[in-house]
Order: C-alpha cells, then structure tokens, then sequence
C-alpha cells in the first residue's frame, strides 16, 4: 500500500484522490456527490500522464455528465410547462453534448480507426476503457439527436450503429450491462422501417436481458434494460408483458437495490422513475 | 486508401534513416602518413520498381493505383456531411457500400542526384580519418486521376437530374481529390517542392589497419554521423527528407584475402546503430491513414539498426585500370516510436513495414594514376571510378539503379 502511495505521489495526485472520487461516485444519486466526483477526476485528468488514467476519467465525467444529463427532463414533474420542458431539454443537451466531446476524446487517444486489428497490441483494461468510450460517445449521441429531432437520428444513426457493432467486434459487449445490445435494440425499436427493425430489436434486447438477470426476478439488474424491453413490448402491440415488466421495476424498493446492486444505486433510482412515467403513459394502472 | 500509405512510402524512398543502396568498390587500405585525399562521388537514381513487405516486385504505378469503394467515400467525407450522403446513397439504391466507386491511378516520379564531398587524411602510417558531406537534389512529381465506375457515374446524373447538386458536387470533389479535405482538415501545407536540393548528414569516419601481410589485411573502422542535414517540416504532408535528425555511430571491419598479384577479395560487415532522439510527429488515427491532425511534440523516435556486410572482388589489369564487383547484403530493424501523449497502439502505427532487407550487386571500373603520376607520366595523381549497382532482391526497399562516378584526388 504504501509503495502505492508513493506512486500516486509521485504521479502528482493522491491515492485518496481515486478512491475519495470513487466513493463520491458511488453515491452519484446525490447530485452534490455527483460534482464533487467530477471535480477529482477532472485533477486526476488534468495532473495524470498515464493514458490509461486520462481515459478513466474522461469516461467517468462523461458518464456523470449523461447521468445529470438525463436526470433533467426524467425528474421534471409530470404537470412541468413546456417551457420548463425546454429548459430542461436544453439543460440536458449541454450535459450531453459534454460527455459526448469527453469520450470523444478518450477514443482517439486510442485512435479513431473501427479495424479490431489496429487495437490487437491494447492490454484488456485499454480495451476496456476504448468500449466504454465508445458506448458513452454513442448513447450520449443517441440522446441528445433524440432531443434535436428525428433528422438528427437518421443523421447519427450510422455513426451509433457502426460504434456499437466496434464494441461488439471486439468482444466487449458486456460493456455498461451489454450496452451495445441495450442500444442497438432501442435505436431498432424506436426507428421507422426500413431503419429500424423489429426482430433485431428484440433479439439485441433480450440478450441483453438475458446476460444480466436479477436474482429470482424476471427483470435484468440493469434496469434500463428492462426498460427497453417494456418499450419493445408496446411498440409491438404486447403492452401486457410491458406492464409485467414495468410493475416488477416499480415493486422494488431502495433495500432491494442497495442489497443486489450496490453500485448501480443512481442508474436504478432515476430508472424506477423513468419505468414510472412509462407505467403510467402505458396505462398498465 | 492505398494512395495514403504511398505518400508515407514516398518519405521512405528518400529518408537516409533507410536503407540506400551504398555499394561501392571499396578497399581495406588507409592512406599513407600525411597523405590528404579530396575529391567528389557523384551519384545518380531513379525508382520504377519496389520490393514490398513480403519481398514481392511491385511497380510504383501499381502501389498507386487504389480501388476506391462507396465506402471509402464516406470515410473521407467531412463528418458533418457523412451521415448525409449515407441517406444520399441508400436513397439512390446503392445499398452495398463495398461495391466499386471507381479506380485511382497516380503517377509518381523520384529522381535523386547526390555529390558527395570526400576528405580524407592519413594521420600515421595505420590509421587515417575521412570526412563526407552530401549534397542531394531530390525530384518528385505527383499525379493523381480518378476513373469512376458506371455506378458512380449514374448515380451522380441522377443526383444532378433531381437537382441535388450539392451532394454530387461532394461526391465528386471526394473522389477527384481524396485527401483534400483530410489536409485541409489537419492544416497540413498541400503543396510539396518538386525539387528540392539540400545538404545531408555530415559523416566522419576512420580506418585502421590492425594487421597486413601478403596474405591478409585487416582494417577497422569507425564511423558518426551528424544530423546536419535538412529536414521536413512538421505540416508537409509530402515529406522529402535529407537528413535524418539524429546521430549515427557505427563500426566496421574489413578483411582482404591477397589471392593472387592481381586479384584480392574483401569481406566486410558494418553497424550502424541509430541513436534516439525526441522530436514533433504526427500520430496516425489508424494503421490505414498517415495523414493525422495530432502532434506530438516529444515523440521519441528510435529509427532501427543496420547491418551491412560486402563480398567483393578485385582485379588489377595494371597499375592503371582495374576491375571490381561484389555483392551487399544489409539489414535494417524496426523503428519504434512512443510517447505519452496517446495509446501505445497509436505510436505503433507509425513502426508498420519499417524492417527492410536489400541484396545487391555492383561492377565498377576504376583507373588509378598515381603510379603513372609518381613516375611523371600523368600530370595529376587521381582515382576515378565508375560503378553501377542494382538490388536484385529486398523488403520494404526500392529499387533502384544507381551509377556512380567518383573522382578522387591525392596531395601530399
């Protein structure tokens, strides 16, 4: 441990620095949490020279960033005028476009090529850090064109796609909860043919239920995930399997989530709200 | 795109980091006490042919032509607009962006020109020092046109009829000039010199003879080179390059084998280790493009070793005129770059096809008349050789044919 201190002295930043920037995200759900955690990552940034190091943490502040992002138009209550909408739209799209210039920047330190041979030399923890650049570049992206308008989905789609299909191609689908699968289904569910395509969708979105079941559940413990699949199911005209889904989310409670997913406290809570609003616009009441 | 790995290819024909054909008719003597030598070795090549990275002859010509797909257009199209002629092509049916767009064929000339200055001086009866500082004139000259398939063509009379003007237009540009955009994107400088004249590295080096008999005779040597000559700038996307930026050191040994009166043999292998230095380089995005707009201001470049070593052969008609000719085997290692600025992988770009190997063969004439000169029956006592060499077989090298006419004095 102490051969680790000096290290990281050495490095000009703390070991305190990393594991009090964890601990605060950790508890990303409270949003001062939240900032405090991006504030240390961004000095561990600014003081690191390690690659490795720079890309963590401009993946961590791209993902609190889309986390905040998100958290804008999700929490904004049900009677909020368009106007507030818009603001938070707005809000949302600034905290988007952040993270999607941050993992931007994670990826070319790595290159910008979509040839899995050019990254055959990277370590697992370099490929690691490439797919989650590479997934938050393009949910981030999926969001924020989502927000601009359906011209700006079919203008970022290929580019969404192409990135998702690279984390695949090199074997990281697994990434943020099978990732690229949660995104290829939603794009697919939520895309006119012949863009989008129903049977895709599906097979991406259970898969990536599948692969990260929640304990005696039927629901996945990436609720998101569970999320798309409801969507899935009202798209194409099964809104009871939507409901079933939905009502499990809504059913769980914060001891729940603490017990099976400690680290996944926020993603679940701003989710069961986001399943919440569905529930209701689904009329599964 | 093929037409981007040319443009790194055309650095290589030129970089003296690289492998040349150096072959002369060369000799294990050292010239006697207080004996200076001066005199210039003029050389002239040209490149038509290359050996690749798996040792194949391939013509410049064909290194530059580059089947170009609809799906190379779309990764040279400017981001913003990318996504748009996507939409643009589905729309017109072409669906498979791996199909033909059109073929690229560029003509591409190099002809150098070098004049060596040559000085050397015999310290004591074993040991002398040499100097040599080149003077190279370098033509290039580019060309590139676009032949575009029967898709491509209808689909840019169809984009017109619809009065899609804009999209064609881009299409076009794309395909006439692929990396137009890339350079403007990247603030590189578009134009090149097509002839540029500049002095190389300056080389020192000495020879001692550590043993002569009238069999044998055994000379080594050392060699520095100094980064004296001029080098590219860091926003020329066509880089001719002089000299190489950092120091050489080397060593040599040369053994002759006194056969007969009148034909001796020389076996010699030489070292030469590139020493590292730091300096601003692009970083390549991706192993296919060297065009990038990210710089490292401390890359640190490690150019690789070489190994050289000569079989050679001489016979001596009289003391006027003899004849020579050998064979030369050289060796070249891998460049290595790193930095810190991006992932190793990015670096390693940079390393891809930087081994070489070279097998050649050389004949020269060489007439020498410093006997005639001490018996007063020649007005000057000079050695000129001419000697014409060609690579028969290499990786990652070109192929050239050289002639060399190298006119040496003596003074006393």
């Amino acid at each position: 441990m102490k051969i680790l201190l000096i290290f990281f002295s050495i490095l000009g930043y703390s070991q305190s620095d990393y594991e009090t920037a964890q601990l605060a995200f950790n508890k990303k759900y409270d949003q001062n949490q939240s900032l405090k955690s991006k504030k240390i990552y961004q000095k561990i940034y600014a003081q690191s020279n390690e690659i490795t190091d720079k890309c963590f943490c401009l993946n961590r502040i791209s993902y609190l960033d889309f986390l905040s992002g998100t958290r804008k138009t999700i929490e904004l209550p049900q009677n909020a005028s368009d106007a507030e909408k818009e603001i938070a739209q707005k809000q949302e799209l600034a905290l988007l476009k952040n993270s999607i210039q941050l993992a931007q920047e994670c990826k070319k330190l790595f290159g910008t090529s979509f040839d899995i041979g050019d990254y055959t030399e990277l370590t697992n923890e370099e490929l690691n850090l490439l797919s989650e650049a590479h997934y938050l570049y393009s949910t981030s992206l999926a969001r924020a064109s989502e927000i601009e308008g359906f011209r700006v989905v079919l203008k970022n789609w290929p580019k969404i796609k192409k990135s998702m299909k690279f984390i695949i191609n090199l074997k990281k689908e697994d990434t943020f909860y099978f990732g690229p699968f949660r995104t290829l289904g939603i794009a697919n569910t939520k895309m006119p043919s012949p863009f989008g395509n129903k049977t895709e969708a599906y097979k991406y979105l259970s898969q990536a239920s599948d692969n990260t079941t929640w304990e005696n559940k039927n629901i996945s413990k990436y609720i998101y995930n569970s999320i798309a699949l409801a969507d899935y199911y009202k798209k194409v005209k099964e809104p009871e399997k939507a409901c079933t889904l939905l009502g499990e989310i809504l059913s769980l409670t914060r001891e729940d989530i603490e017990k099976t997913n400690p680290s996944l406290i926020a993603e679940t809570l701003i989710d069961q709200k986001r399943a919440k609003k569905n529930y209701e616009s689904f009329s599964c009441n | 795109m093929k037409v981007f790995l040319v443009i790194s290819l055309l650095a290589t024909l030129c970089y003296s980091k690289d492998l040349i054909n150096t072959s002369v008719i060369d000799s294990s003597d050292v010239l006697p006490k207080s004996v200076f030598i001066y005199g210039d070795i003029h050389s002239r090549f040209s490149f038509k042919n290359y050996y690749d990275q798996n040792s194949q002859k391939v013509s410049l010509g064909s290194l530059f032509k580059d089947e170009l797909s609809f799906q190379d257009i779309l990764e040279d199209e400017d981001e913003n607009f990318r996504s748009i002629t996507e939409g643009a092509l589905k729309a017109y049916g072409i669906d498979d962006f791996s199909s033909l767009a059109g073929v690229h064929n560029a003509q591409f000339n190099i002809k150098t020109k070098v004049d060596n200055l040559f000085f050397g001086y015999g310290i004591s009866k074993n040991l002398s020092i040499f100097a040599l500082l080149p003077r190279v004139s370098i033509t290039t000259s580019f060309k590139n046109k676009f032949q575009s398939s029967s898709k491509l063509d209808n689909l840019l009379k169809k984009l017109r009829m619809d009065g899609n003007y804009t999209q064609a237009n881009t299409i076009e540009n794309i395909t006439n000039n692929p990396i137009a955009y890339k350079l403007e994107e990247y603030n590189y400088n578009p134009q090149y010199l097509s002839e540029k004249t500049n002095w190389g590295d300056l080389r020192l080096f000495s020879r001692y003879n550590v043993y002569d008999s009238d069999l044998l005779k055994s000379t080594l040597g050392l060699l520095v080179a100094f980064p004296t000559g001029s080098t590219d700038h860091i926003n020329d996307f066509m880089k001719v390059y002089i000299g190489d930026s950092q120091y050489d050191i080397g060593v040599e040994v040369l053994q002759e084998f006194k056969i007969s009166k009148k034909l001796k043999s020389l076996i010699t292998l030489q070292y030469t280790n590139q020493l590292p230095f730091t300096s601003a380089y692009r970083i390549p995005l991706n192993s296919r493009n060297p065009l990038s707009p990210d710089i490292d201001q401390s890359t640190k470049i490690n150019f690789g070793d070489q190994l050289k070593s000569t079989l050679q052969s001489n016979y001596t008609f009289n003391k006027l005129l003899s004849l020579g000719g050998g064979y030369q085997l050289q060796f070249k290692s891998p460049d290595r770059y790193s930095g810190t600025k991006f992932s190793n992988n990015r670096y390693n770009f940079l390393e891809k096809n930087t081994d070489q190997s070279m097998h050649s063969y050389f004949l020269g004439l060489t007439v020498n008349t410093l006997d005639a000169f001490i018996n007063k029956k020649f007005i000057l006592p000079i050695n000129l050789t001419t000697t014409y060499t060609h690579q028969f077989a290499g990786k990652n090298v070109p192929i050239a044919h050289e002639v060399q006419v190298s006119l040496l004095s003596f003074y006393k």
